[in-house]
């Protein structure tokens, strides 16, 4: 189950819950997930009761969920309301929100499938820096592990791009553990 | 948090200039030629020049103020460490200009630097 949340004036996600965990998640922050009408404040959401120390609910249909949060709505509408319409997000220019898909959010988030997120570190940097100091396959691979992160942002799944940084990154550590260290060693072994 | 943030960030900050001090001044003071340095693992093993190989005697003649001797070392460096720095201070900063990390880090930049090192790679060894 992914979750979208509204924390530091944007909007960002979708995250796990053990994402979550790892987040500075108030009750009274704003969340939103698929099947949900619209935003509510996390201590409303029983999902992300772990959040906040208490228990998860049994897994029952979602729809039942959805539905007994409706109810709820009505008094905590108010409550985000107040909360966020001064930092509502403007919409990312090039693309209209995608219309109908998340439609109940649309109204006070920017929810459409371009994630609000700036693009994961592709460390291009780092891996040009490689191959100037011992180039090997490695750094080319991670060359490629980068090109994976920018493409999978750019089609949208950022969590799948996540992944690639992290895959990039553990590369670039590879080809150093490979390459330069070996490298060093030898260079005391020639002993000049 | 935030007192501890901004410390954690200036001691990074110092352990990178230091760090960067310290490889200066070693590549300016020895010449990697007659002194102590790392040894190319790929040329060793496979006997190829990598794309690399000669950055260090590159960097020393660079440091010394020998352009000519530099480019004659490896060429490559001119272009790599200013982009490896550039690509590296955008992508600290991809929170504040997310846009131009976008644009720096799409996929047709990076299969351009892909294509240009894989081509120095062989072209240098033909």
């Amino acid at each position: 189950m992914k979750f979208w949340i509204f924390l530091d004036g944007r909007q960002q996600g979708p995250y796990d819950l053990e994402q979550l965990m790892d987040m500075p998640v108030e009750p009274t922050t704003p969340v939103w997930f698929e099947g949900l009408p619209q935003w509510l404040p996390a201590g409303n959401v029983a999902e992300l009761n772990p959040l906040f120390g208490k228990e998860a609910p049994a897994t029952d249909a979602v729809e039942d969920k959805a539905a007994a949060q409706d109810v709820k709505a009505g008094e905590t509408e108010v409550l985000v309301e107040e909360e966020t319409t001064v930092e509502v997000v403007t919409p990312v220019a090039e693309e209209a929100p995608a219309a109908g898909k998340y439609a109940p959010g649309r109204r006070h988030y920017n929810v459409n499938n371009r994630p609000d997120e700036p693009c994961p570190p592709t460390y291009l940097g780092w891996t040009i820096f490689l191959t100037v100091c011992c180039c090997s396959p490695v750094s080319l691979a991670s060359l490629v592990a980068s090109i994976c992160v920018s493409s999978y942002y750019n089609s949208g799944s950022l969590a799948k791009s996540r992944k690639a940084s992290e895959i990039t990154a553990w590369l670039i550590m590879i080809a150093i553990a490979l390459g330069f260290l070996p490298a060093m060693l030898m260079g005391l072994m020639s002993g000049e | 948090m935030q007192t501890r943030k901004i410390i954690a960030t200036a001691a990074m900050a110092v352990a990178i200039v230091a760090a960067v001090a310290a490889v200066v001044a070693y590549y300016y003071r020895y010449n990697p030629v007659e002194s102590y340095s790392p040894r190319c693992v790929v040329k060793y093993l496979t006997g190829y020049d990598c794309p690399g190989c000669g950055s260090q005697r590159a960097l020393h003649a660079l440091l010394n103020g020998d352009f000519s001797a530099a480019w004659h070392f490896n060429p490559y460096v001119f272009v790599s460490f200013p982009a490896a720095v550039y690509f590296i201070v955008v992508e600290a900063g991809r929170r504040r200009w997310p846009r131009l990390h976008r644009l720096s880090t799409s996929v047709p930049v990076i299969v351009a630097v892909f294509a240009l090192t894989l081509g120095w790679w062989i072209g240098r060894n033909l």
